[in-house]
């Protein structure tokens, strides 16, 4: 089973980039959410050129300044540049999201996959395991590990994986198990193919198009519940240039600087806008019915 | 008479307690096509699947004997049996388009298949799958193609040179025109009947349509709830039936100048 990777990215290329590169030509949201992505991704690599200070650099006598062209987005009341701070923290908030994301689908995808083919006991087990998990509020059961585990980011990034990779294994049950009843996987079957082969090469690249969308759609929601856990302070700490942070700091100081909390706070709006743009127009494009009229 | 290349001999299957199939002699000789007809739910694909050891993850029961040239396939071994099936029984299904992974190319799935059973290099593969091609009357270029590009009667012909590029020695054909509409179920006849000439492929033929039976088998078996109620040439069973069953089955076939089914 050497060749399975290869295999699942070479495939997984053509059915839905295909797709995804005509969308993009058709569908204005799409390409307006994948630009706003990629600006967010170069924003993050290239944040050391583009920010004017440190993010942690602190100046006692520039604290609480309002915005000026010194400091577009004002101070905090470290006197730290706070358009410094926001542009680190594109560095923090959707690694975060991508790693929760990247481990409940590592957890999920598998899980799903098996309990969709063999269904019966299989199927039993894993899916009353993946109802444990579910039966407590996302944010509670976060909130609850994130308290348990010391205050860091790592902890908040396993604490919102847990509450997240039962999602992916129901979603992708359901859909391996309508694959696994279809006619070309009983005509594998009668070719001699294997079981893991099955799951890899028919199952898995025929159960992925929704979580494709799914994903997509959950970065914003990752990104905002990070943010709201350290918002609560259990996740990321100072000086730790966190966009939920910052929110959580600048409160104190809002009703007097504004900008502690709205430019971090709209930086959290932009990035769960432009994935969440992303999400709705790959849903369009990979809708099965559009694929079927125009391949 | 040689030994016969598959047979089958008091086989039963049972799910659930229940008996499905009780069939107690079906036979095919090299080269020979055999029929089995029968009402849906008489047991004949499960018989097709029983042969091809596909019945255990439904959880159904064989037992009896079913045999390859004499080997046991009844109880042999999960891995010895991905080696036979596609290899040396290939199966063909009504829905040709859907029995295909949509996300693979035609020649993808075709190196690959050859390629799991043993065709050695890539390039023998391919020569073996354009030599395929060939022989079912259809272009090269098809390779290119995705499942849901082709027609119902390509991708059922696709199917059939796989059997062929595998040189599978059975072929369990289920329904496989049934889907199709009627002249193109004529030229997957014709190639079937090429076939059968060309390589003395064996051919179990499933279907319903006593038209069909009647134009390609040699010989037909009538199924009715799990048994063979009769069978024989195909022409003796097809013209004058000698059991019950059967003969209603021949007297269903609407004909012209019949205004009415009288049986």
């Amino acid at each position: 089973m050497s060749d399975g990777a290869d295999v699942l990215t070479t495939v997984v290329a053509e059915s839905v980039f295909g797709a995804i590169r005509r969308g993009l030509r058709e569908n204005r949201l799409l390409a307006i959410g994948l630009l706003m992505a990629l600006a967010i991704v170069v924003v993050g690599l290239l944040a050391p050129v583009l920010a004017p200070s440190a993010p942690d650099a602190t100046h006692p006598l520039q604290t609480l300044r309002a915005p000026s062209s010194a400091h577009w987005f004002g101070t905090d009341q470290l006197g730290r540049d706070l358009y410094s701070r926001v542009l680190f923290g594109t560095r923090i908030s959707p690694v975060v999201a991508f790693l929760v994301l990247a481990i409940s689908c590592g957890v999920g995808i598998p899980l799903g996959i098996v309990a969709g083919y063999y269904g019966g006991l299989v199927d039993e087990v894993i899916m009353r395991i993946t109802d444990v998990f579910l039966a407590f509020p996302a944010l509670l059961l976060a909130l609850a590990l994130a308290a348990v585990l010391p205050a860091s980011l790592g902890s908040v990034t396993l604490a919102v994986s847990v509450t997240w990779w039962p999602w992916y294994t129901r979603l992708v049950r359901g859909q391996a198990a309508s694959v696994s009843g279809r006619p070309f996987v009983e005509g594998a079957k009668a070719s001699g193919v294997s079981d893991l082969r099955i799951l890899l090469r028919h199952v898995l690249p025929n159960s992925l198009t929704p979580l494709v969308v799914q994903v997509s759609l959950d970065v914003s929601a990752v990104i905002l519940t990070v943010s709201a856990l350290s918002f609560l302070g259990l996740g990321a700490q100072d000086p730790t240039p966190e966009w939920g942070l910052m929110v959580s700091q600048g409160q104190l100081y809002f009703p007097g600087q504004w900008w502690l909390v709205t430019f971090p706070g709209l930086a959290i709006v932009m990035t769960a806008v432009a994935f969440n743009l992303l999400g709705d127009g790959l849903r369009d494009v990979l809708d099965p019915r559009r694929v079927v009229t125009t391949r | 008479m040689n030994a016969p290349r598959l047979a089958l001999r008091d086989v039963t299957i049972d799910i659930g307690g229940r008996r499905i199939v009780d069939l107690d002699r079906l036979e095919l000789a090299a080269g020979e096509v055999v029929g089995l007809a029968g009402e849906s739910g008489s047991g004949k694909s499960m018989t097709a699947q029983a042969i091809l050891g596909l019945t255990r993850s439904i959880g159904a029961d064989v037992r009896g004997s079913i045999q390859l040239d004499g080997e046991e396939l009844v109880g042999m071994s999960e891995s010895k049996l991905r080696g036979i099936r596609g290899r040396r029984i290939a199966m063909i299904f009504q829905s040709p388009v859907s029995s295909m992974n949509p996300v693979f190319k035609i020649g993808d799935v075709f190196i690959r298949a050859l390629r799991l059973h043993g065709a050695g290099s890539k390039r023998e593969a391919e020569s073996r799958t354009k030599d395929a091609l060939k022989e079912v009357l259809l272009a090269p270029d098809l390779l290119e193609r995705y499942p849901s590009q082709l027609s119902g009667g390509q991708a059922q012909r696709v199917a059939i040179a796989m059997a062929l590029a595998l040189r599978s020695e059975v072929l369990v054909a289920d329904e496989p025109t049934s889907a199709l509409d009627v002249t193109v179920q004529q030229e997957i006849l014709d190639l079937l009947r090429g076939v059968r000439a060309e390589t003395g492929m064996s051919v179990l033929f499933i279907s319903h349509d006593l038209a069909v039976l009647a134009e390609l088998c040699d010989r037909v078996a009538v199924m009715q709830r799990g048994r063979i109620v009769e069978m024989g040439p195909a022409r003796a069973v097809l013209t004058h039936p000698e059991d019950a069953y059967t003969k209603e089955l021949v007297a269903a076939v609407p004909r012209l100048g019949q205004t009415e089914a009288t049986s």
